[in-house]
């Protein structure tokens, strides 16, 4: 029983660590639209954090994003396997590329590469992290 | 999580255009006119955006001018044909903005696709209908060993160009010329029959020769063609004038049904959501439906060619191509997955597009107007089977019909004649 309210505390907190965070963020860029996004995964296991290499980010043109992936106690979330799906839905296609995370940067952040928005619209980025075989998920919408 | 993200389409002179949304007046006293926020959508089209060329990687000497010289001459020389009558002028006739006119094109034989334009075709990733190749160079040598269009083989060219064209060529190539004492006047592995016997009984070294002098040919074609470039339009004008960077007069004014038309086209109608930026395109792939012509087996587009494209010894990643394998991003990161792509061509682009009727792949669709019943009706369309697609009777497409009426549609074609 302790175990479970202990568990049901630590996801509480950790709820509300995810949405201080990105209405911290929200507000950090509220002066520059077009940076980070940050979402919790389905399981809310990771916080997840993709910010454009460089911006602004531009229609048709190949790009990357660093991925920031960290766990409920903020921590960065080493060796995972992440995998990028994605697309328009209203189109009924997928992305024109096909964008990978190839592994981690020395910083411990991931390098999501290889994405391009071919046109304005409704964008869906979706992926999905395997660490130590346990998967998650987490999907971006983005408004392009 | 829903963000809008802000993005800013290429634009060459932007400072100019948008400085001038801000006192934007020119045409309010018109009711008609463009809005504030409209001018601003208008802008991504102006053909302002497409000042800059981008330079192709893969292609050393696209800039070059006697490169871009002795393209121009190989371009209109029927020499370079199986039966000395057809050069690429041949189907991309310059008087009709680089294209025939026809249904298919008609070299040495009648081909199977639509004559595609060339002004712009520099800044798109993919080439042909099916993008089955990655460069301007490598694409012009497709038609030059296609049956039906050149009809030639790469050693017949490559011992032309060294015989009739030497001195440019070593000029352009830095004396690089094989000897071609040893070479057959017809081989090409990708025509079966005695140039493909020929082609095998080589050396691997003649054959790399062959292929070097050959790609070489794709790179200075496409150094001339990358000189075609898109002609301001009256749209480019009027936005110009709307935005006080111009004078209004008779060739920038635009009508109240063509403005219509332009806010049915970025609104109600969705065309810009794949006729995007100043070339009128995504430079991706789409399902949209077109019917196939009668008599034809179902032309299943991209979906045929990914595996072509990632073993093309001409693609950006080759051993023929001036750039280095990290470079050639589209390659790399490729869509592979084919079954996104049954039934899918490229979006062409929509400048001057009334002077190129027939439309489509294979010009299935004879006038502009019935271009527009087409998406207004979002009709049956070729086999397929993605499920995210509107399924009809087992075939997709990725229409929805807009179910435009007669004036809306009128209005429509009125600003694609101003494009």
């Amino acid at each position: 029983m302790q175990q479970i309210v202990r568990n049901h505390l630590i996801r509480r907190i950790f709820s509300i660590y995810a949405v201080l965070m990105s209405l911290l963020l929200n507000s950090a860029l509220a002066e520059n639209t077009d940076s980070a996004v940050t979402q919790v995964t389905q399981s809310q296991n990771y916080v997840v954090t993709l910010t454009p290499v460089s911006t602004p980010v531009e229609v048709g043109e190949i790009h990357g994003w660093t991925l920031t992936l960290q766990n409920r106690e903020g921590e960065t979330v080493n060796g995972a396997v992440i995998k990028v799906r994605g697309g328009m839905p209203h189109h009924g296609h997928g992305f024109p590329t096909h964008p990978v995370v190839s592994g981690q940067l020395e910083s411990g952040d991931y390098l999501l590469e290889g994405l391009k928005f071919s046109m304005k619209g409704a964008w869906v980025i979706e992926l999905n992290i395997s660490v130590d075989g346990t998967s998650d998920k987490v999907r971006f919408n983005l408004d392009i | 999580m829903h963000r809008r993200y802000f993005l800013k389409v290429p634009l060459a002179a932007p400072v100019v255009l948008f400085a001038s949304l801000l006192s934007h007046s020119a045409m309010s006293g018109s009711p008609d006119a463009l809005s504030t926020v409209e001018l601003q959508r208008a802008s991504q089209f102006h053909i302002s955006n497409l000042a800059l060329s981008p330079p192709d990687i893969s292609n050393a000497i696209s800039e070059n001018a006697d490169a871009i010289e002795l393209g121009r001459q190989l371009f209109f020389d029927e020499a370079m044909s199986s039966n000395n009558s057809v050069s690429c002028a041949t189907c991309h006739i310059p008087e009709n903005g680089f294209q025939d006119n026809k249904a298919v094109g008609e070299g040495v034989a009648r081909g199977v696709r639509r004559t595609m334009p060339i002004a712009g075709a520099q800044w798109s990733p993919w080439f042909f209908w099916d993008g089955r190749k990655d460069s301007l160079w490598s694409q012009a040598l497709g038609p030059l060993e296609d049956r039906k269009e050149h009809g030639a083989t790469r050693a017949q060219l490559a011992k032309y160009v060294l015989s009739n064209y030497l001195d440019q060529y070593q000029s352009i190539f830095d004396n690089s010329a094989p000897h071609t004492a040893s070479w057959p006047d017809i081989a090409s592995p990708l025509v079966p029959g005695l140039a493909a016997e020929n082609w095998n009984q080589l050396s691997s070294q003649g054959q790399h020769d062959i292929n070097v002098v050959f790609a070489n040919i794709g790179k200075v074609i496409a150094a001339y063609e990358r000189t075609i470039r898109p002609n301001e339009n009256r749209f480019d004008r009027y936005i110009a004038a709307s935005l006080n960077t111009h004078p209004i007069d008779d060739n920038s004014a635009m009508s109240s049904e063509e403005i219509a038309g332009f806010r049915l086209f970025s609104g109600k109608a969705q065309c810009s959501t794949c006729h995007t930026g100043p070339r009128f395109t995504d430079d991706f792939f789409h399902n949209t439906g077109i019917p196939t012509p009668l008599g034809k087996v179902p032309d299943l587009g991209r979906y045929k060619v990914i595996s072509q494209v990632l073993s093309d010894p001409f693609n950006c990643a080759g051993i023929y191509s001036d750039a280095g394998a990290d470079s050639c991003a589209e390659l790399k990161y490729m869509q592979t997955n084919a079954r996104q792509f049954i039934g899918a061509f490229k979006t062409p682009s929509l400048r001057a597009v009334s002077q190129r009727s027939p439309y489509m792949h294979a010009g299935q669709i004879k006038t502009l107007e019935d271009v527009i019943e087409h998406y207004s009706r979002a009709g049956d369309a070729l086999s397929g089977s993605l499920s995210n697609f509107n399924v009809k009777n087992g075939r997709v497409s990725e229409l929805t019909p807009l179910n435009l009426n007669d004036a809306e549609k009128r209005q429509l074609v009125a600003f694609l004649k101003t494009l």
